[in-house]
């Protein structure tokens, strides 16, 4: 039988669970290769960012910035034939129109 | 159930399944509002290796309206982290777990709570607050008592939080109440589709009994939570009444790494489960627009309201127990609409009704628990039955742990609340006996007279079924 004692301080978070590889999001796959552009084509283009429905939301809080910049992101394009995409990234949800980019990834999609 | 399980989606994301919400000024602090909102439902006892616990991924929130509007003036933010001391054993604990940091506790979860103001102020109220283990048995947790006393977090001014496990205190008989609505204290009088099984009545059977909940209990003074900090003392004061409900939110985005066992979750957190008034969801909104419910605010609860006011189950009644009702085929088939339900559970009960008791939040329709704080709770011999039988300081004002609100429910539902807005009514006989034929004693760990006020979840050893 196991004596108490002081908690180790080799205290770990379950990194190998998934619900700690949200937290310590590293790789990103095709959906973070698709990031890095929609990042620069939603600076340059008229971006419109929009949260998701406002009746679905939490209460809002002050979003995990920090966190955020490390993790990777989710794009989707909603629609067949839009040109509208959506972007997840950290705790935010913006929304951008971009005709060429979401053609390109369509076709990259096969 | 309550809302264990209560809609097709949240049926298969038990972490994110809010089962009940109770609000009720404190029986042994009058000055204090305790407020729980339980989730995971039906949790056996003997659950190892991977006992419950809440979602990291998910955040649950309560949430207080005080202005009428359906919407959110307060939210208790609940977000959990998950660690283990050993990577390398497949254990939960490694030994008798004494305390809260016992290095014999493997997997162990505390959270961060946070209150948010409608207006964006943003007040973080504890960090790394500990939950308690499961209780798992003898050897294991020894003391639970002492382990759940140790969760209990004092936040200042008064205010006490607990999150983790607690014994079910919500008592239903599922198995007869979803066969055909077979009510075994009526099972004779039911028309048995023409099998004829049962020609005497038979006691109800707990559903429940012996399984675990997790909760998330919060006590704040009652001026946290009122308009302008209200703290009176006059039933009639708009002030007195707020609204509460729960929801549980997860990420937008999910993606599945393959050949890792992780995953990635990304974008704004969106609600996918609510609950303020019990059975709301499960009994009144058909099965086709349950997910949607749960995905929406109070505030848009409207487009629900002839769901309340022509319930699906004041129509059936009369067709299961042939003769009994009556008086309630009646008034339905002249498509009376429910005006009773429509205030009990969507704007609170107007002055005037009840004489000395009102809970009116507006003409807004919202399904919330509403509770007047003004009206004192009490403390002898408190009626399960709640505001029915005459207790103003039970449901639905608010709803306490102990309350009978299946039976408050079936009887409401039956026609003995119709005379609170149609005096010419006159309800069945049978409208005021109907029940599922339960009461707290058929809750095996009793409740508690003081905070968290759910008895101590059952050990897996002495209850492995």
């Amino acid at each position: 039988m196991a004596i108490e004692s002081p908690v180790p301080e080799n205290d770990t978070a379950s990194a190998l669970s998934r619900r700690g590889l949200i937290r310590n999001a590293a790789g990103a796959g095709a959906a973070g290769l698709a990031a890095g552009v929609l990042l620069n084509a939603s600076a340059a283009s008229a971006a419109t960012p929009g949260r998701a429905e406002p009746a679905a939301q939490p209460a809002a809080a002050e979003p995990d910035r920090r966190a955020a910049v490390a993790e990777p992101l989710i794009v989707r394009l909603p629609a067949a034939g839009s040109d509208a995409l959506d972007i997840f990234h950290g705790e935010e949800h913006r929304q951008v129109h971009d005709a060429d980019l979401a053609a390109a990834l369509r076709k990259a999609a096969g | 159930m309550s809302s264990h399980r209560e809609a097709p989606e949240i049926s298969q994301d038990p972490v994110a399944d809010s089962t009940d919400v109770y609000a009720f000024v404190s029986p042994d602090d009058c000055t204090k509002v305790t407020l729980i909102a339980n989730y995971i439902p039906l949790q056996g006892a003997a659950s190892g290796p991977n006992f419950f616990e809440f979602g990291d991924d998910v955040l649950y929130e309560i949430h207080i309206d005080n202005d009428g509007d359906g919407r959110p003036d307060i939210s208790y933010q609940f977000r959990f982290t998950t660690k283990l001391r050993d990577n390398d054993t497949f254990l939960y604990n490694t030994g008798p777990i004494g305390s809260l940091d016992s290095p014999n506790w493997n997997r162990h979860q505390s959270y961060t709570l946070t209150r948010v103001e409608a207006r964006g102020r943003s007040t973080v109220l504890g960090t790394d607050l500990p939950c308690p283990p499961c209780n798992i048995g003898p050897l294991s947790t020894p003391d639970y008592p002492k382990l759940a006393d140790e969760a209990v977090h004092q936040l200042g001014h008064g205010r006490k939080v607990f999150a983790g496990q607690r014994a079910e205190g919500f008592y239903v008989d599922l198995g007869a109440i979803f066969d055909l609505g077979n009510l075994r204290p009526f099972q004779q009088l039911h028309n048995q589709f023409g099998l004829h099984l049962f020609d005497k009545p038979a006691p109800g059977v707990n559903t429940t009994r012996e399984l675990n909940v997790h909760s998330l209990a919060l006590q704040l003074p009652i001026a946290d939570l009122t308009r302008d900090g209200w703290n009176g003392g006059d039933v009639d004061d708009p002030r007195a009444t707020i609204g509460v409900w729960t929801t549980a939110s997860r990420r937008a985005a999910r993606v599945i790494e393959p050949r890792t066992g992780t995953d990635h979750e990304s974008g704004p957190f969106v609600q996918v489960s609510r609950l303020g008034n019990p059975l709301f969801n499960e009994v009144l909104v058909p099965m086709s627009r349950k997910d949607r419910w749960n995905s929406l605010p109070p505030a848009e609860d409207s487009q629900f309201a002839g769901y309340v006011a022509k319930p699906e189950l004041a129509s059936l009644l009369p067709s299961l127990y042939p003769g009994v009702f009556p008086n309630l085929e009646a008034r339905t088939k002249a498509g009376k609409p429910r005006a009773d339900l429509l205030a009990i559970l969507l704007t609170g009960i107007p002055k005037g009704v009840v004489p000395g008791f009102q809970n009116y939040t507006g003409t807004v329709q919202a399904d919330m628990l509403r509770l007047n704080v003004a009206v004192p709770p009490t403390v002898d011999k408190p009626d399960i039955l709640g505001l029915v039988a005459g207790d103003a300081a039970g449901f639905p004002n608010g709803r306490r742990v102990f309350d009978d609100v299946v039976t408050v429910e079936l009887r409401a539902i039956a026609g003995v609340t119709i005379p609170l807005v149609d005096p010419t009514y006159t309800p069945d006989g049978a409208a005021g006996q109907v029940t599922d034929g339960l009461t707290p004693a058929d809750v095996k760990n009793p409740y508690l007279d003081r905070f968290p006020y759910l008895g101590v979840p059952y050990d897996g050893f002495y209850n492995p079924s």
